[in-house]
């Protein structure tokens, strides 16, 4: 699970007000220009490095950036524009491809590193009571929530399906191109569990009567700031006015 | 008017005319080999599962016609793999509790004495903080039950429950239907008549989707179809052999659980 426990003011915000400012941070990123959103980068990873667990937060989060900042900039700067700069005095690249992948990739740096932080100081199970608690429909928070609740499960499955399959002839220690040939032996097993699965989780929520009315009660919800409300509010009210600014620049 | 009546239940080529009507308060076991229908048959009864021919009806009134969360609070189901019957939304056991009387919309203080209770009733009251998913079998499946006794149902249907467990882990399922309050109903679906025999007052044999033999367990268990079916219980069938050898009197009949078998051996010893 990417949930790791944080003393911080992150951890004890309500994951609602959380939640509205990952919204307000993605319509910040397409509003500012690129510079803007570089610097709202540095500030998302210093902020991610100040958590209680900043290390491997971090690492998660350059891992996940590495691959997809390498594959903008390459398509960029060498596939996308006639190249106009040499590399090294050797390799032909753009100029303007440099920077739209510096554009792109300090915004979708921003975005991954709101998301990880939203994800870092949220426990799935407090996103789902404080929405339950809201009165928000018991189907529609599921749908939010249940790729945070999934991933464990996944996991756990995955690992048992490639401990099965390695124990019947499975080699998974040779070559890239031999664990790229070995994938849909874990994969079909795991979709294939999974669907099974949802059938009979499915009766097993409606047989206690899940999504039968609008809302739903629960226990020991998680608490809200004084200041939560307004800060919602506020923060809504910004992404709109954010969204609206970016669509307007766009357009003009 | 009984609880719940069955006529003339069929479903695809799985069941085919069931009747049977359950009386409130009943202990009843339905008893059959592997694909003798009765997963197919818990589900229907419980309302999960429509009829393709005939009629279920719960107080009078056909499962249809129930809204669902009544028909949740009126019936719960509880199936042999209790990882399958989680939510997989709830992170401790107390919520995982608290989960079906939560989407009843009860107020807070009741799902709240809903949940204290069944973890007192099911001895899980130290395990209410853990990860469901982290429990071993036995203490899921009581997880499970929990979670159903907390809807307060009239009807508690359980299929092959301790299918999957140790003798130990069984045997704390069994005591909790043992012990379960007289007004809930209870119908205990199994391939054995061993666990069943510990509480229930009324067998009913389910062979190729029919109703067999129906009746009270020592005519249900002695019916030739049931023996070809799922045998004799091991210590009946023990004095079946004795007899056959010549060392079981004439006219004591062969007992049926470890308690009935203590008094026969006594009478045997003593003549």
């Amino acid at each position: 699970m990417i949930y790791r426990t944080e003393r911080g003011w992150l951890g004890r915000e309500h994951p609602l007000t959380k939640l509205c400012l990952v919204l307000w941070a993605v319509s910040l990123m397409i509003a500012v220009p690129w510079p803007v959103a570089a610097f709202l980068t540095a500030l998302a990873a210093a902020l991610g490095l100040s958590l209680d667990s900043g290390v491997s937060w971090l690492r998660r989060w350059l891992l996940t950036l590495a691959p997809l900042a390498i594959s903008l900039f390459i398509i960029h700067a060498f596939f996308l524009h006639a190249p106009d700069l040499k590399w090294a005095g050797v390799i032909p690249l753009s100029r303007l491809g440099l920077l739209e992948s510096a554009s792109l990739i300090a915004r979708v740096g921003f975005a991954l590193g709101v998301f990880l932080l939203f994800l870092s100081t949220t426990h799935p199970s407090a996103l789902l009571k404080a929405l339950d608690a809201k009165k928000i429909s018991p189907g529609l928070s599921y749908v939010l929530a249940s790729p945070l609740l999934l991933i464990d499960l996944f996991a756990e499955r995955a690992k048992s399906i490639q401990a099965a399959q390695q124990t019947r002839g499975l080699s998974l220690d040779q070559s890239a191109l031999s664990r790229l040939l070995a994938l849909p032996a874990l994969l079909v097993p795991l979709v294939t569990l999974g669907l099974m699965d949802n059938q009979s989780r499915s009766a097993a929520l409606t047989g206690r009567a899940f999504r039968a009315l609008p809302f739903r009660t629960v226990l020991n919800p998680p608490p809200d700031q004084p200041h939560g409300p307004a800060l919602r509010r506020v923060l809504l009210a910004a992404t709109a006015l954010q969204g609206g600014l970016a669509l307007w620049l766009y357009w003009k | 008017m009984a609880l719940l009546e069955v006529d003339g239940l069929a479903f695809g080529t799985i069941l085919d005319g069931i009747t049977l009507s359950i009386e409130r308060g009943e202990r009843l076991a339905i008893l059959g080999a592997n694909g003798s229908g009765k997963t197919t048959l818990a589900h229907c009864l419980a309302g999960w599962l429509p009829a393709s021919r005939g009629h279920v009806t719960f107080d009078g009134r056909a499962w249809k016609d129930w809204p669902l969360p009544r028909r949740a609070a009126a019936v719960q189901l509880v199936g042999q793999l209790p990882v399958q019957q989680l939510s997989g939304r709830e992170f401790t056991v107390r919520d995982e509790i608290a989960f079906g009387p939560g989407n009843l919309g009860l107020p807070v203080s009741e799902v709240s004495d809903r949940t204290a209770e069944a973890l007192e009733l099911c001895g899980l009251a130290h395990l209410a903080d853990r990860d469901p998913f982290t429990l071993s079998g036995g203490e899921q499946q009581r997880t499970v039950l929990a979670a159903a006794l907390a809807m307060k149902p009239q009807l508690l249907i359980l299929d092959e429950p301790v299918t999957n467990l140790d003798p130990s882990a069984s045997g704390h399922v069994v005591q909790l239907v043992s012990e379960l309050p007289p007004h809930i109903t209870v119908v205990w679906l199994d391939t054995s008549p061993k666990t069943a025999l510990e509480f229930a007052g009324r067998f009913i044999l389910l062979r190729n989707g029919k109703c067999v033999v129906d009746g009270l367990p020592r005519t249900v268990l002695f019916h030739p179809e049931s023996l070809a079916a799922i045998g004799l219980p091991p210590v009946a069938e023990a004095a079946r052999l004795a007899a056959e050898a010549g060392l079981w009197p004439d006219g004591l009949p062969y007992p049926l659980t470890l308690q009935e078998a203590r008094a026969s051996f006594q009478k045997v010893k003593h003549g």
